[in-house]
């Protein structure tokens, strides 16, 4: 089907948002809760799954917003359409410090596997899918990597990386291991497989986690530095409200006032 | 040749790939990209590659370095497969079962992990269907000196919270019809009588009794009075307090189990075994256990019917005493009773107590 095809504008360093122009006509779909911003003449409509032309039939359509749950987004997609007669704007803010990647499908062979929680907002017509990873093995424990989202067009398609974005081209038979958490997105044809770390002394010591994932080529990845569970992890174990100690990680002996003086870094 | 098409990664190509256009022309696979014309090797690998082993790999080694050709899926494998030299055939079957392996791990994997989560749901669902079963087990393995230690722990609450009576014709006579109740019991049997205006009665674990006044008042004769007590006494001899301890024990550490914590664990258990919310079976079955204790005792047990006719009317009228809301239709009760007793020959001896002197000793309310 034809791809709606739009021209976007990439805003901010480390949180960024994305403006996209939608000419007369044209439509984008965003993640619930991601949009910024919209311009006159651009309607809202929040529709049930992604509002692509794979997902035909009533039953098709259960199955995708099926599909979408259970890689713990909403049941709906928000579907942006200019009904001006000029060009009209949209802007979709990350939700986190990192980088906003612009994916051209097209280039990519029509078909990218990325993190569940990774996508942002995409031209009207990808399609959004569940991949699982099936190579087992210990993969099903691993957490992160094992429920994946499957972006399918040729159209635009932007997904969000935590903290410093890595590109990265693999050859034929070119391998890499990742912690499960920091892949962002891999073209089809990359060999993604988890694997556990096998050492139970590093698995329990190393607070790596326990899986990590090898990549193999041919084919691009792109990696985050900083995926949202770690630095909701760093959050949460500095809240004290949550549970967490108010000093600083450095300190062995906690809050008190003796740890705030060994620690150094008391704030009054 | 049909022409087929697939993605083509290599030495001097973009690193995502590129399509490729591909043909089998007398046994060699032709490639074509917008830059690039070539053949495939003398000496092909071919693998189930790429995400999930989905797809079909070619890859070669050629001067450059090593190329992979991913065959798309549909018609375009068809037609690579149609074409494809019997002296590659071992291969591609290879690869086709390594996906198929993949595909059966995968499936075996997510009916172990349904079978995981499931296995404890259904034994906490049996759990709480067939809890009364459960828990009578459970409680096979308590000794009876727990049931004294929890009756202690009752009878210092009771004694705590209600004015009782130490002294008096209608202490003794609850002690003198009880005693009669329970010959050869393994419990101690305390008889605690409550100045109370409700018409209640209640049994603790261990042979604690606890008979409010206001019962006594309501009684005409001291055999109804001893119905009561059958009753209680069969709910400590059958041990229902402690099986509903272990029953809400089991149910709350089944709640904690799928997350939910809020149960606070030994307070709501004493609170539990006060407020004597005995199931409709345990009450069916102290019935027919009293019923039994009292005519072994030679007592008419026509009084048990007798009394719970009271109580059905009593229950028709404004008041409904609150333990009754826990127990079954008085109506129900006493029709099954007097089935039971209809069956029961006598001949009945008659308590010995003076009952009028025992009412006019009771504690007087205004």
């Amino acid at each position: 089907m034809a791809m709606d095809v739009v021209d976007y504008e990439i805003f901010g360093s480390e949180m960024q948002y994305i403006e996209v122009e939608l000419d007369p006509g044209e439509a984008a779909v965003g993640e619930a809760g991601v949009m910024m911003y919209m311009q006159e003449g651009i309607q809202m409509d929040t529709i049930f799954g992604d509002g692509s032309a794979q997902q035909g039939g009533f039953f098709g359509k259960l199955m995708g917003a099926g599909k979408r749950l259970i890689t713990g987004e909403g049941l709906f997609t928000t579907v942006f359409h200019n009904e001006a007669d000029g060009k009209r704007r949209v802007a979709f803010a990350a939700p986190y410090p990192g980088k906003i990647v612009p994916m051209d499908l097209a280039q990519l062979g029509g078909t990218l596997i990325c993190q569940k929680d990774s996508f942002l907002c995409a031209a009207k017509g990808v399609a959004l899918g569940i991949a699982f990873q099936k190579k087992l093995g210990v993969g099903l424990f691993g957490g992160e990597g094992f429920i994946m989202q499957k972006l399918d067009g040729d159209g635009m398609a932007f997904v969000h990386a935590g903290g410093t974005l890595m590109e990265r081209t693999l050859a034929p038979g070119e391998s890499l291991r990742v912690d499960t958490g920091c892949v962002v997105a891999f073209q089809p044809s990359v060999d993604f497989d988890i694997q556990f770390v096998g050492k139970i002394k590093s698995a329990i010591f190393g607070g790596e986690g326990l899986f990590f994932a090898t990549l193999r080529g041919p084919g691009k990845i792109w990696l985050q530095s900083l995926p949202l569970s770690r630095l909701a992890n760093r959050i949460i174990l500095s809240a004290p409200a949550a549970g967490g100690r108010s000093a600083d990680q450095g300190s062995l002996l906690g809050a008190g006032v003796l740890g705030g003086l060994l620690g150094g870094d008391s704030d009054d | 040749m049909a022409l087929f098409t697939g993605r083509l990664f290599g030495p001097g190509l973009a690193g995502t790939g590129e399509a490729a256009q591909a043909q089998w022309q007398h046994g060699q696979l032709l490639l074509q990209t917008p830059s690039l014309h070539l053949e495939i090797g003398a000496d092909p690998h071919i693998t189930g590659g790429g995400f999930n082993a989905e797809q079909l790999r070619v890859s070669w080694q050629a001067l450059e370095g090593e190329f992979v050709f991913f065959v798309d899926a549909g018609a375009a494998q068809a037609a690579f497969l149609e074409g494809l030299p019997p002296q590659w055939r071992a291969q591609v079957s290879g690869a086709q079962r390594t996906q198929s392996r993949v595909r059966a791990r995968w499936r075996w994997g997510i009916a172990a992990l349904v079978l995981c989560l499931s296995v404890p749901l259904a034994a906490l669902v049996a759990l709480v269907v067939r809890s009364d079963a459960v828990a009578a087990w459970v409680v096979q393995w308590v000794p009876p000196a727990m049931d004294a230690k929890l009756g202690d722990l009752v009878l210092a609450q009771t004694q705590a919270q209600m004015r009782w009576v130490d002294r008096g014709p209608a202490v003794d006579a609850l002690r003198q019809m009880g005693e009669k109740l329970v010959p050869g019991s393994p419990y101690q049997y305390r008889w605690l009588l409550v100045d109370h205006p409700d018409i209640n009665a209640f049994a603790a674990p261990g042979g604690v009794v606890v008979v409010f006044s206001g019962l006594l008042q309501a009684a005409d004769t001291p055999e109804e009075v001893a119905a009561v007590l059958a009753h209680e006494v069969a709910h400590a001899e059958l041990r229902h307090g402690l099986q509903g301890m272990v029953k809400s024990l089991g149910l709350q550490a089944g709640a904690v189990l799928l997350g939910d914590a809020t149960g606070v664990a030994v307070p709501g258990l004493l609170s539990h075994l006060l407020e004597r919310q005995f199931s409709r079976e345990a009450e069916r079955a102290a019935d027919a256990e009293g019923l039994r204790r009292l005519v072994a005792a030679g007592i008419n047990p026509g009084a048990m019917v007798v009394f719970m006719q009271k109580l059905a009317a009593k229950e028709k009228g404004v008041g409904v005493p609150q333990w009754l809301s826990t127990h079954p239709a008085p109506e129900d009760r006493a029709a099954w009773l007097q089935a039971q007793v209809a069956t029961q020959q006598g001949p009945w001896q008659p308590l010995a107590i003076d009952w009028a002197n025992v009412k006019k000793n009771l504690p007087q309310r205004p």
